[in-house]
C-alpha cells in the first residue's frame, strides 16, 4: 500500500519528464523546418493584415452611397466565464462607443452588441469571427450583409491603459464610418 | 536590428503582462509557494525556479510551433486549451498539496526512509517543471488574448520557438523572482535566528496548506463553475 502510493508520484513525474523532454526535442527539430515554412505562411495565412486591407478596400468601394444603409456593429463576445479583465474590456469598449459616437448610435449608423457565445444560437459567432478568446469585433454591414470585419486584438495589450484603449477603439471605429 | 531588439523586448513584456494580470493569480501563488518551499536548500529553489520557467517555455513553444504551421488552428486550439486544461489544474494542485503534507512519507523510518525522501526531493524539483508546463497550457482569456493575438504574429514573423520561449520566460519571471527572493529571505531569517529547521518545517506545511486551498478554489471555480 505504502509502496503503491510512492510509486504513483514517481510514475507521474517520470511521465511528466518524458513529456517535457519529448516536447523539447520536438521543438528543437522543428526550428529549422519551421523557419523555412514560416516565411511562406506569413504572406499566405496572416489574416489580420489581410483583413485590414480588405476593410479599407470595401470602405472606398462602397463610397458615400446614400441608398445603401450601412451599419457598423461593435461586438463584444464573451462566454459564461466572466473574468475581471474581460469585464474591464467590456466596460471600456462600451465607454469608448457611448462617449464617442452618440450621434451614430442614435441614428442607427452603428450599434453595440454584447453577446455570450456559449448561449444557444450564438455559437456560430465563434466560427464566423474565428474567436480564440473574449473579443471586440467590428462588423461593417450594408443592407444587413456583412462586407468586412476586424478583430480588435490590441484590446488585451492596451488593457492597462484605459485612455489608450478608448482611443484605439474610437480610431478603429472611425476608419469604418 | 533595432526593431528586432524592441520586438524581443515586446515578447518578454507580453509574458510579464500575462503573469501580472489577475487571471493567473491563483496558479501563480501556487507556483510561488511550490518553487520557494525548500528554504533550507537555496540551490534547489533556484533550480525549481529554472525548471518552472523551462516548463512554461516548452508549453508555449509547442503551441506556437503547432499554430504557426496553420493559423486556422488558432481558434480550435485556444478554445480547447481554455476549456479542458483549466479543468486539470485544480486536481493537479490538490494532488501536489497532498504529497507535500507528507502524510505519505513520514511513516517510513531508517535508511529506506531517507533514501525515499531524497527521491521525493528530486522528484519535487522536476515537479516545478511539470507545474510550469500544465499551468501554461491552462490558458485563460487574458493569456489567450495576449499569446494568440499579440505574440503569435511576432513569433511567426521571426521564430516561433525563440519568441514563444521569451514569452514563457516573461510569464515565469515574476513567479520565479518572487519565489527566490522569498526563499532567500526565509533562509536568511532562519540563519540569523538559528531556526532553519523550524522555518523549513513551517514552510513545508504552509506550502501544502496553500496548495490545498488553491486546489479547492480552482476546482470550485473551474470544475464546478462557481463564480466568486
Amino acid at each position: 500500500m505504502r509502496h503503491g502510493l510512492f510509486s504513483m508520484p514517481g510514475v507521474v513525474t517520470l511521465v511528466g519528464s518524458i513529456l517535457l523532454a519529448g516536447m523539447f526535442s520536438l521543438c528543437q527539430s522543428d526550428t529549422s523546418q519551421e523557419k523555412a515554412t514560416a516565411d511562406t505562411t506569413t504572406s499566405k495565412q496572416l489574416t489580420p493584415p489581410a483583413q485590414e486591407t480588405l476593410s479599407k478596400e470595401t470602405v472606398t468601394d462602397s463610397g458615400p452611397s446614400v441608398t445603401a444603409p450601412r451599419k457598423l456593429t461593435v461586438y463584444y463576445f464573451h462566454g459564461n466565464y466572466r473574468c475581471r479583465s474581460c469585464t474591464m474590456i467590456e466596460n471600456l469598449t462600451k465607454q469608448a462607443v457611448n462617449s464617442g459616437f452618440t450621434k451614430e448610435l442614435k441614428n442607427g449608423r452603428m450599434d453595440l452588441q454584447v453577446i455570450n457565445i456559449e448561449e444557444p444560437g450564438n455559437e456560430h459567432f465563434a466560427q464566423d469571427y474565428k474567436l480564440y478568446t473574449k473579443s471586440v469585433i467590428l462588423s461593417d454591414k450594408v443592407n444587413g450583409k456583412e462586407q468586412s470585419w476586424k478583430n480588435l486584438d490590441k484590446v488585451w495589450t492596451l488593457l492597462g491603459d484605459p485612455d489608450k484603449f478608448i482611443d484605439y477603439i474610437q480610431t478603429e471605429v472611425q476608419t469604418l464610418l | 536590428m533595432n526593431t528586432l531588439v524592441i520586438e524581443i523586448g515586446t515578447a518578454l513584456w507580453l509574458g510579464i503582462l500575462t503573469s501580472i494580470s489577475p487571471c493567473p493569480l491563483a496558479t501563480n501563488i501556487a507556483a510561488i509557494s511550490y518553487v520557494g518551499r525548500k528554504v533550507e536548500k537555496t540551490r534547489l529553489v533556484l533550480m525549481a525556479g529554472l525548471l518552472y520557467t523551462l516548463g512554461r517555455m516548452v508549453a508555449y513553444s509547442t503551441v506556437a510551433v503547432l499554430v504557426s504551421r496553420s493559423l486556422q488552428m488558432i481558434p480550435g486550439i485556444s478554445m480547447f486549451l481554455q476549456k479542458y486544461f483549466i479543468l486539470a489544474i485544480g486536481p493537479l494542485v490538490i494532488i501536489v498539496g497532498l504529497l507535500l503534507t507528507g502524510i505519505f512519507s513520514f511513516t517510513i523510518q531508517g535508511s529506506l526512509g531517507s533514501k525515499l525522501e531524497k527521491h521525493v526531493d528530486k522528484m519535487g524539483i522536476w515537479g516545478a517543471g511539470v507545474l510550469g508546463l500544465v499551468f501554461a497550457l491552462a490558458f485563460c482569456p487574458v493569456s489567450a488574448g495576449l499569446f494568440f493575438g499579440a505574440l503569435i504574429p511576432l513569433a511567426i514573423k521571426y521564430n516561433a520557438v525563440v519568441f514563444s520561449s521569451l514569452y514563457g520566460i516573461g510569464t515565469a519571471l515574476p513567479v520565479a523572482v518572487f519565489a527566490v527572493v522569498l526563499a532567500f529571505a526565509a533562509h536568511r531569517i532562519g540563519m540569523v535566528f538559528n531556526s532553519l529547521t523550524a522555518i523549513e518545517k513551517w514552510m513545508r506545511r504552509s506550502t501544502a496548506a496553500a496548495m490545498l486551498l488553491i486546489g479547492i478554489y480552482l476546482i470550485l471555480r473551474h470544475n464546478l463553475g462557481i463564480n466568486f
